[in-house]
C-alpha cells in the first residue's frame, strides 16, 4: 500500500526521465546496430558494421583495413572542447565572483545580461561573428581604419575561431552554475578568513575554491559535453575544413544518410563522457571517505 | 591596549541617505579586561566591533591596539581575532582545520600548530570531535569550534560579536562560565558585543553601555547598575522605578530612578507617613519574591519587589511607600 503510493508519487519523475532522456538514447543505441537504408534510416539485419567502419577502412577488394581518421577526429573534438571548458572556466569564475559581488538590483540586471544570448537563436548569432571576422567584417575594417593593420588579418576558418565560436556559445553555462554557488557563501567566512591572518589568495584557494568547486564541475559538464558534439561553430567559422565530430554525426543524419554510423558515433562518445563522469565520481568519492 | 578615540562611521544607504552609526566614540580598554560594549540593537556596538577588527574603516577618529595604529591595517595585519555571532565556520573542513587555519596563514610549522589545536581543543573540552565537520556538530559545540579557531593564533584581543544569542538559555549560561574562565586562563582581552544585559553584568569587568552611536557610560557592572548617569542606562540595566520629580514634590525636571528591590512597602497607619501613599493594583507572586504594582498618581506607577516579607497585601489595599535615601538616584532629564 505505502509502496504503490510512493510508486505513483515519483511516477511523473520517472515518466519525465523515462521520455526525454532514456527512449531516446535507447534508440540511439538501437539503431547504431541496424544496416544503413540509402534513402534515410534503418533497416533490419543487426550488424556491428557500424563499430566496424568506426575503426576499419573497407578496401576494394572487401579487406579491413585499420584506419584512426575517425578516432583522430573525435580526440581534436576533444582537444577543442576541453580547451572550450578550460578557458570558460578562467573567463566565468571571476564573471561570476564579479557579479554576487553587486548589489541584489544590479546582480538580476547582469544575470539578465549573461542569459540574454539564449533569446536569439544560436546559428543566427553565430553567422554575426562571421560578420564581425571575416576579411571585409567589423573587426578587420576597424583596424584597417586605425590604421593598425594594412592587410586583413585571417580571424576566420581555423581552430581559433572555432574556439571562440565555442566559447561564446557556452559561457553562460559556466557562469550560472558558479554563480550560484558563488552566491550561497556566507560573506562571514571570508571576513573569518581574512580575520585569521588569510591574505587574499588564501582566500581564495583555501575559502572560495573550494566551496566554489561544485558549481565549477558542474559548469565544466555543462560546456564540455555540448562543445564536444556541436557543429555549428565548427561548420561554420571552421570552414568546415577539418571534420569535427559533431559536424561528423550530423552529416550522417542528412547528407551520407548512414544513420547507424552516426549513432554509433553518438553512442562512443555518450559512453566515453559516462566513463570519464564515472571516474571522477568514484575519486571524489574516495576523497570524501578520506576527510 | 585598545584606545579608541573619537571614532564616527557612516554609512550611505540606498534608502536613507547618510546613516551615522557611530558619532564620535571614546573608549579605553586595559589589558586582560572583560569589556562588553551594551546596548539594544541600532546603537552601533557591533560597529564599534567591526572597527576594531577591521572589518570597516572609520570615517574619522582613531584606533590603536598596543602600541599599534590600526585606523588603516586590514583584519588579517591585526594581532585581534573574531568569533562570529553566527560562528563562520569552514564548512568544508573539520574542526581540527578549522582551528589550524590562522596557524597555517601564519605559517606556524606543522609539528607546533598541531600540538597548538590540540591544546586549543582541550580548552574548550572538543579533543574528541577533531575529526568532524562543522555540520556535524550541535551549536554549542560551534560555538566552542568558533572560540578554538579564534584563540588558536594566540591573538591579543579577542572580539566577540554576540556568541551566545544563538543558544539556548541553559547553555547560555554554561557558556559565559565559559568564557569567564577562558579569558582568566589566556589572560587575554575579550571585547563582547550584547544586547542582554544580565549576561553583560555577569561576565564584564567592565561596561560600556551604547545607544544611537554615542556611549552613554563606562563602568564596572556594580557602579552601572547602582549610579546610572541617565534614565536609558537605569532603563536598560535591571529594572528600574522611573519616578518624576514633580510626584515627590521635587525639582519637576528631575527623575528619581529606584530600584524595585529597594522599594519598601508597609500598610497606610497614622503612625507611618513614609514617603508617598499608593494603592497596589498588582501581585505577582514570583517565589522567593513578590512584586506589587503600586498607583501612586493616575500617571505614575511603581513596581516593589519585596522579599521574604511577614506581611502580604492584596490588591486595592492602600500601602505606603518607601526607601532608603541611599538607594535612589535623582538625575537631571
Amino acid at each position: 500500500m505505502g509502496s504503490n503510493r510512493t510508486m505513483l508519487l515519483i511516477a511523473p519523475a520517472v515518466l519525465i526521465i523515462g521520455i526525454f532522456m532514456l527512449i531516446p538514447m535507447f534508440i540511439a543505441v538501437a539503431y547504431s546496430f541496424m544496416t544503413a537504408n540509402p534513402y534515410g534510416g534503418v533497416t533490419p539485419p543487426a550488424t556491428f558494421d557500424a563499430y566496424v567502419q568506426f575503426l576499419f577502412q573497407r578496401d576494394f577488394d572487401d579487406s579491413l583495413v585499420y584506419s584512426p581518421d575517425y578516432i583522430f577526429i573525435i580526440l581534436r573534438s576533444v582537444y577543442l572542447a576541453a580547451a572550450t571548458t578550460v578557458v570558460c572556466l578562467v573567463l566565468g569564475l571571476p564573471v561570476a565572483w564579479y557579479i554576487v559581488c553587486q548589489t541584489e538590483r544590479r546582480r538580476q540586471a547582469l544575470l539578465f545580461f549573461i542569459t540574454l544570448p539564449f533569446w536569439i537563436n544560436t546559428l543566427i548569432r553565430t553567422y554575426c561573428w562571421i560578420l564581425i571576422l571575416r576579411d571585409e567584417g567589423i573587426a578587420n575594417n576597424l583596424l584597417r581604419q586605425l590604421g593598425i593593420i594594412a592587410q586583413p588579418l585571417p580571424l576566420l576558418y581555423h581552430d581559433g575561431s572555432i574556439l571562440l565560436g565555442l566559447i561564446y556559445t557556452f559561457l553562460p553555462f559556466m557562469v550560472l552554475p558558479i554563480y550560484s554557488t558563488l552566491e550561497r557563501i556566507d560573506p562571514r567566512l571570508i571576513e573569518a578568513a581574512y580575520d585569521l591572518y588569510a591574505d587574499r589568495i588564501a582566500v581564495f584557494r583555501r575559502v572560495i575554491w573550494p566551496l566554489a568547486k561544485p558549481g565549477a564541475l558542474a559548469g565544466a559538464s555543462l560546456v564540455f559535453a555540448p562543445a564536444l558534439g556541436s557543429f555549428l561553430a565548427p561548420d561554420l567559422l571552421g570552414g568546415g575544413k577539418k571534420l569535427l565530430i559533431g559536424s561528423l554525426i550530423q552529416m550522417q543524419f542528412t547528407s551520407s544518410r548512414n544513420w547507424p554510423f552516426g549513432a554509433a558515433l553518438s553512442t562512443v562518445i555518450a559512453v566515453s563522457i559516462l566513463l570519464v563522469l564515472m571516474l571522477r565520481a568514484r575519486r571524489s568519492g574516495r576523497q570524501e571517505s578520506r576527510a | 591596549m585598545i584606545d579608541v578615540r573619537g571614532v564616527s562611521k557612516s554609512f550611505v544607504t540606498r534608502d536613507a541617505g547618510t546613516v551615522d552609526a557611530l558619532k564620535g566614540v571614546s573608549i579605553e580598554i586595559g589589558d586582560n579586561e572583560f569589556f562588553t560594549l551594551l546596548g539594544p540593537s541600532g546603537c552601533g556596538k557591533t560597529t564599534l566591533l567591526r572597527l576594531i577588527g577591521g572589518f570597516e574603516a572609520p570615517s574619522a577618529g582613531a584606533i590603536r591596539i598596543g602600541m599599534l595604529d590600526v585606523a588603516a591595517l586590514p583584519p588579517q595585519k591585526r594581532p585581534v581575532n573574531t568569533v562570529f555571532q553566527s560562528y563562520a565556520l569552514f564548512p568544508h573542513m573539520t574542526v581540527a582545520e578549522n582551528v589550524a587555519f590562522g596557524l597555517e596563514m601564519q605559517n606556524w610549522s606543522p609539528a607546533d600548530a598541531d600540538a597548538r589545536v590540540k591544546q586549543t581543543l582541550a580548552m574548550v573540552r572538543l579533543e574528541e570531535l577533531a575529526g568532524r565537520r562543522p555540520s556535524q556538530l550541535s551549536g554549542g559545540q560551534q560555538q566552542r569550534v568558533a572560540l578554538a579557531r579564534a584563540l588558536a593564533p594566540k591573538p591579543s584581543v579577542l572580539l566577540l560579536d554576540e556568541p551566545l544569542s544563538a543558544l539556548d538559555l541553559k547553555l547560555r549560561k554554561e557558556m559565559q562560565n565559559e568564557l569567564k574562565r577562558l579569558q582568566q586562563e589566556t589572560g587575554i582581552t575579550f571585547v563582547l558585543v550584547t544586547h542582554d544585559q544580565e549576561e553583560a553584568l555577569a561576565m564584564s569587568d567592565r561596561i560600556a553601555v551604547m545607544r544611537d552611536g554615542s556611549v552613554l557610560q563606562v563602568g564596572d557592572p556594580r557602579d552601572i547598575y547602582d549610579n546610572p548617569n541617565c534614565r536609558f542606562v537605569a532603563d536598560f540595566i535591571g529594572e528600574a522605578n522611573l519616578i518624576s520629580g514633580a510626584v515627590l514634590g521635587r525639582n519637576a525636571a528631575h527623575t528619581v530612578v529606584v530600584r524595585p528591590e529597594r522599594v519598601e512597602i508597609a500598610p497606610a497607619l497614622a503612625t507611618h507617613a513614609g514617603r508617598i501613599r499608593g494603592t497596589i493594583l498588582s501581585v505577582t507572586f514570583l517565589g522567593l519574591d513578590t512584586l506589587y504594582e503600586v498607583t501612586i498618581t493616575p500617571d505614575a506607577k511603581l513596581r516593589a519587589r519585596i522579599r521574604d516579607s511577614r506581611e502580604t497585601f492584596r490588591r486595592g489595599d492602600t500601602v505606603v511607600v518607601d526607601w532608603a535615601d541611599d538607594f535612589e538616584r535623582e538625575l537631571v532629564n
